[in-house]
């Protein structure tokens, strides 16, 4: 569920308003809404009800002005679309994206610029919705006297009076991450330095060559060298920047050169093995190395994924529409010409892609301007699935989510969508 | 009767600026939707293009076309593939050869400039198709021919036509013909290709939506306007002197259906709207 789509605090699905009222000045994007005929109180949009992303500058650029209004007990300034979320301290809607904070860094960076390291806490939104009873699960990490400590969900709002915080599903962020002092504070968890790693990835480098070289299989050398080293990267920070291939590279010199940082994530780890829980009889698993496809007829690619803009995300919204499913009735796969004439394949012709994780059907775009990668040396043609589809609703159809590698980036945990391998073939 | 033979001055245009096109097809959409037409049940269109053409029910389709794009950036000469949108419908020419093939007079040119079927007097002979050279009117599940208005509905009641008003980078500029024009003769003279002005006399030499694209667009003109347009069926010729010579039995037989009573046989009113 999108942050936003549910205001617990006045008991609102927000995507089910219906009201043809532009708005006034004086509320929050009141100036906009008028201006461009935009009406913010129809349904609801993500991010935070904004109409048109990244449309930040549009009052200033195309009125020339800036727009000045009260909302949660505060005057602002807005130069563009401003969008709104539920303010932590008043419970009321105030605008969430305002100069000073699009212009300046991610939700993540500024919650712990203002002495806030993680969030694991909040209100249990689904038990909310079923009993009306506000849960509050996990802790806050805050700083304290240049030590962190975790302090529960009451303990945090009574000691900075964001009272509501509880309406919004995380903490999103707050006024004093916008200070001065707090731009020049580095953030939490420092860490070791790069010298200090260094040394442990040259092994890690090592062992997992040498473990691969051993047994030809890269799943059992990952797991030697997680056992061997006492974990996967370990000392490693992410304050440095380092190249990794994907989960599913498909040259395995450069798999083992720079391995992939998944293995961090125990529920990665688990798929690595086979055995995620909650996926029951669907088949998992990631093909670490080609070899691992040899039962697979066709040609090796890279597989990518992408939107479009006639669906909203899977479609599930959007794919009952007739006149968006009339645009694109079904999801397909753009193919270069070259690999259409390998394959045998014309435009709108069948192609089956194989994957570690079963296979899918779907009619090829054949287009000229689909890339080959050039990768140490070789010449890897790279398909790109669109992403939506599924097996409900008006236009039923093969989802490209079936065949995503179902790790996660170890940070945000997204699904690793846009880079894996796979085979294709005519069907 | 609106001067039919003569180009028609005054009235409304629409310059089409293909660089800002991003290929969203909100405007096909908006016509669907305003003009109250139906869905259109379709299959994975290989080129992208979808439905594949226009029908009685879709009156303006985005046409996507691959090419090779040119760019020149100071002494750097820069070339990729490029798929590029081309939204499409009706292009109201300026004497339009669909109104004067029109054996019963059902097709008119509005004050505003807009040429439109009135599908209470159209017999569904399809003259009209043939005769343009855009192929523009399709027949409907009644046996009627349909096309894109200009939204002359949406014109007399002060707005902009449905498309121009949803596009969300301004692709479509509506406004008085003369206007239009003389914007389109200035994108030609800084060098950009247009389409729509100094065609043949056979739709009065040019069209109210007006095509305009730079070097690195161009191969959309050139692909979906190949050349002149020129009257291309022979069963025409005549047309519009000869009218009542070329209507074929058939037809008559229609047409004696069709005409209101009172009407005396061989006359054949056209309806003008807004007169
Ligand atoms: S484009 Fe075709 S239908 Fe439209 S006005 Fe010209 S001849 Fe008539
Ligand atoms: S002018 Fe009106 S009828 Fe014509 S294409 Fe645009 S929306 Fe459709
Ligand atoms: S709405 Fe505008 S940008 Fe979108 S396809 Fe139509 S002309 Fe192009």
């Amino acid at each position: 569920m999108y942050q936003g789509i549910y205001d617990p605090i006045r008991d609102e699905y927000t995507t089910m308003r219906r009201s043809p009222r532009l708005r006034k000045p004086g509320e929050i994007d009141g100036l906009f809404s008028q201006a461009f005929g935009v009406y913010k109180d129809w349904g609801w949009s993500w991010p935070m009800n904004v109409r048109f992303m990244y449309n930040y500058d549009s009052l200033v650029k195309v009125l020339g002005t800036t727009y000045t209004f009260n909302a949660a007990g505060r005057t602002w300034t807005a130069t563009g679309e401003t969008g709104e979320i539920l303010d932590e301290y008043t419970g009321e809607y105030r605008p969430a994206f305002v100069p000073g904070h699009n212009f300046f860094g991610g939700k993540s960076f500024k919650r712990r610029l203002s002495g806030v390291a993680d969030v694991f806490g909040g209100l249990d939104v689904i038990s909310f919705i079923r009993t009306g009873v506000p849960t509050f699960l996990g802790k806050f990490v805050v700083e304290e006297n240049g030590s962190v400590k975790a302090v529960s969900y009451d303990e945090f709002a009574a000691s900075t009076g964001m009272k509501y915080l509880w309406a919004n599903d995380t903490l999103y962020w707050d006024q004093e991450a916008l200070s001065l002092p707090a731009a020049l504070k580095r953030p939490f968890f420092p860490g070791g330095n790069w010298a200090s790693f260094a040394p442990n990835y040259a092994t890690m480098r090592q062992k997992l060559r040498q473990y691969y070289q051993q047994t030809g299989d890269l799943v059992k050398a990952v797991l030697n060298t997680i056992s061997d080293m006492g974990g996967w990267y370990k000392g490693y920070n992410f304050q440095w920047p380092i190249h990794t291939e994907p989960v599913e590279s498909p040259v395995t010199d450069l798999a083992l050169d720079y391995p992939t940082l998944a293995w961090l994530n125990p529920y990665n780890l688990e798929v690595l093995q086979g055995q995620p829980d909650g996926l029951g009889k669907y088949e998992v698993g990631v093909a670490l190395t080609p070899s691992q496809l040899s039962q697979y007829p066709g040609v090796l690619v890279v597989m990518t994924s992408n939107r479009l803009t006639e669906t909203w995300h899977t479609g599930q919204l959007s794919r009952n529409v007739p006149y968006l499913r009339e645009l694109v009735p079904m999801p397909f796969v753009t193919i270069s010409k070259r690999l259409a004439e390998q394959l045998g394949v014309s435009p709108g012709d069948l192609v089956t892609l194989y994957t570690a994780r079963g296979s899918i059907t779907l009619p090829a775009f054949v287009t000229d301007g689909e890339a080959y990668l050039t990768v140490d040396g070789q010449q890897v043609p790279v398909v790109n699935i669109t992403w939506f589809g599924g097996f409900q609703g008006n236009a039923p159809a093969p989802a490209a989510n079936f065949i995503i590698p179902d790790v996660g980036d170890v940070v945000t945990t997204i699904q690793e969508s846009k880079a894996w391998m796979g085979k294709i073939a005519k069907a | 009767m609106s001067a039919l033979t003569q180009p028609q001055t005054g009235g409304y245009g629409v310059l089409v600026d293909l660089d800002k096109c991003i290929g969203c097809r909100a405007c096909e959409v908006a016509c669907q939707d305003w003009n109250g037409r139906r869905a259109v049940k379709t299959e994975f269109s290989p080129t992208f293009t979808n439905p594949p053409d226009l029908t009685a029910n879709t009156w303006k389709v985005v046409f996507f076309y691959e090419g090779q794009a040119q760019k020149q950036i100071g002494s750097l000469s820069l070339s990729q593939i490029s798929i590029a949108p081309v939204p499409y419908q009706c292009m109201h020419c300026l004497d339009p050869p669909c109104a004067r093939a029109c054996p019963v007079g059902a097709i008119s040119v509005t004050k505003e400039g807009a040429v439109v079927i009135d599908k209470d007097l159209c017999i569904g002979c399809g003259y009209c198709q043939a005769a343009c050279p855009y192929n523009v009117p399709r027949q409907g599940s009644d046996g009627k021919f349909y096309k894109c208005t200009l939204c002359v509905d949406r014109i007399q009641a002060g707005k902009a036509p449905a498309c121009v008003e949803v596009c969300p980078t301004g692709v479509f500029t509506f406004g008085p013909i003369e206007q239009i024009t003389s914007a389109a003769r200035q994108e030609a003279a800084k060098g950009r290709t247009v389409y729509g002005l100094d065609l043949t006399d056979y739709i009065g030499r040019g069209t109210r939506w007006i095509y305009v694209a730079s070097p690195d667009r161009q191969f959309a003109i050139s692909q979906r306007f190949p050349g002149k347009p020129l009257r291309s069926l022979g069963v025409l010729k005549g047309v519009p002197k000869d009218r009542d010579r070329i209507l074929s039995r058939a037809c008559r037989r229609r047409l004696s259906r069709a005409r209101p009573s009172g009407m005396a046989q061989g006359e054949i009113k056209r309806k003008t709207r807004g007169s």
